[in-house]
């Protein structure tokens, strides 16, 4: 591998090197070409990246409510009053919240799973925010629950494993109109495919 | 740029895993080459024509490029999507199983075309079970064992099931299984070995006709029911004991089997 030939680099050097390694996506070529551009930039702009991460560590938590990445808890989102609180849209991740925001048809609130039932990659039920889901149902205020869910293998999987899950208390269960591509990711979809899938969700 | 290493090969996507921007890390179980593991680039953006061909569970012919760390998928076309899987909770869950057994019990660069065939063979068979909601307990059942008894003596761990593990005597009267030792265990022999368990007449008899036939055959024999959950319960503590770990699949086929409830997700106060 690669990280062999890091021996020669200075430590700091190899250290970022490795640090970079270890995001996903990034190879070693990749961050090998990242360091180096660290290496030649000015100073405060170093620092100013820097100190983007540690806030992101140290100001970001998650919402109590929904389960989104934040600064605030509850989020912007969740403390909204002109929203519709009745109404709970079921996500796998916080960048599907972004997606479906920038649709502007959507005006309900957000619940974010944080992944999808997995098992060959070792996520079962408990994993996700599932218990958090169920309580808020249960606070009786919530009367519809959009699931939209990417339409994978395992992303119908846990579509239907919360139809069940919710099936007694009889609140309406509606899953995002098909039309999205088997297999891709919700975030890539286009406006118009987004949009539409929205406002033609469809009762289960 | 010097020409990179293609080749051909039909597979079954095992799992995945989102890689970086819009890529996919692909689990693929092939006749030839054993377990691969390949990049799928661009496939979760809608407009990639590769997405719906490179989904866990679904068969597809494939053409990869030889890469240094992981292979490429360059095309891939589908063959089965196994549709009436998919949706299907019952079915879905069992397909995970088939696939997680499979990732656990195989190797990279290992051939096993009998594996493979069986693999195909089996989500066939699940596409066309009757699933009446409480995923037609019997069938769901026989096809899982005949599935994992498949496995095992394709893969090198049929269990002994005809003489006993330590004296090599057919066995007389009462026996045991022993997931340590393998196969059966007389009475006299039952201390040597740490994980026995009594094995019934009945599920005996079950685990020869696994032997014998596939699913087709075991369907027609009039097993009663605690026959055949004494057999699931039996190939499964065998299997724990060769991965040495518990499937996550399998916990999550009995929940769904246990019927999928809200009581698991209260909180109890902690
Ligand atoms: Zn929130
Ligand atoms: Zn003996």
């Amino acid at each position: 591998m690669e990280q062999n030939n890091n021996n020669h680099l200075a430590e700091p050097v190899a250290r970022l090197i490795d640090e970079f390694n270890k995001l996903p996506g990034i190879g070693p070529k990749s961050a090998q070409r990242l360091t180096y551009h660290l290496v030649r930039m000015p100073a405060e702009q170093a620092q100013a990246l820097a100190e983007a991460i540690l806030s992101v560590k140290n100001r970001i938590t998650s919402c109590s409510e929904c389960q989104n990445i934040t600064e605030h808890n509850p989020c912007s989102i969740c403390s909204d009053v002109k929203r519709d609180h009745t109404r709970i849209c079921v996500v796998e991740e916080p960048l599907d919240v972004l997606a479906l925001e920038r649709t502007h048809a959507y005006k309900g609130m957000y619940h974010v799973l944080h992944g999808v039932i997995s098992p060959m990659n070792a996520i079962g039920p408990d994993d996700l925010k599932l218990r958090e889901l169920v309580s808020r149902l249960k606070g009786g205020v919530v009367t519809e629950l959009i699931l939209a869910i990417n339409p994978t293998l395992e992303g119908e999987a846990t579509a239907t494993y919360i139809q069940r899950l919710f099936a007694p208390l009889g609140i309406q269960l509606s899953r995002l109109a098909r039309g999205l591509p088997a297999g891709s990711d919700l975030e890539y979809a286009d406006l118009i495919t987004l949009t539409r899938a929205i406002e033609g969700r469809q009762k289960i | 740029m010097p020409q990179a290493h293609l080749y051909r090969s039909e597979a079954v996507i095992l799992k995945q895993m989102s890689l970086g921007e819009a890529d996919r890390i692909l689990t693929l179980f092939t006749p030839l080459y054993g377990k691969v593991r390949a990049v799928a680039k661009g496939v979760r953006k809608p407009t990639s024509r590769m997405s719906g061909s490179v989904e866990p569970l679904t068969r597809a012919n494939m053409l990869l490029s030889k890469g240094k760390d992981l292979d490429v998928v360059s095309q891939a076309e589908p063959i089965d999507v196994y549709m009436a899987v998919r949706g299907d909770l019952e079915k879905t869950s069992t397909s995970f199983y088939m696939a997680e057994l499979i990732d656990a019990f195989t190797i990279e660069q290992s051939e096993n075309r009998s594996l493979y065939r069986h693999l195909v063979n089996s989500l066939e068979t699940l596409c066309d079970l009757k699933n009446d909601g409480l995923g037609n307990i019997r069938e769901f059942i026989l096809l899982r064992a005949s599935y994992e008894s498949g496995l095992l003596n394709m893969t090198g761990y049929r269990p002994q099931i005809h003489r006993c593990i330590e004296c090599g005597l057919v066995p007389q009267g009462s026996v045991s299984f022993s997931a340590s030792g393998g196969g059966l265990i007389c009475q006299r022999c039952r201390n040597k070995q740490t994980v026995t368990r009594p094995l019934s007449v009945g599920a005996l008899k079950m685990l020869n006709l696994l032997e014998e036939g596939g699913f087709a055959f075991l369907k027609k024999q009039p097993f009663q029911e605690d026959i055949s959950l004494e057999v699931e319960s039996l190939l499964r503590q065998y299997i724990w004991y060769l991965l040495e770990r518990n499937l996550k699949s399998t916990s999550f086929m009995d929940s769904v089997r246990r019927g999928v409830s809200m009581d698991r997700f209260e909180y109890t106060g902690q």
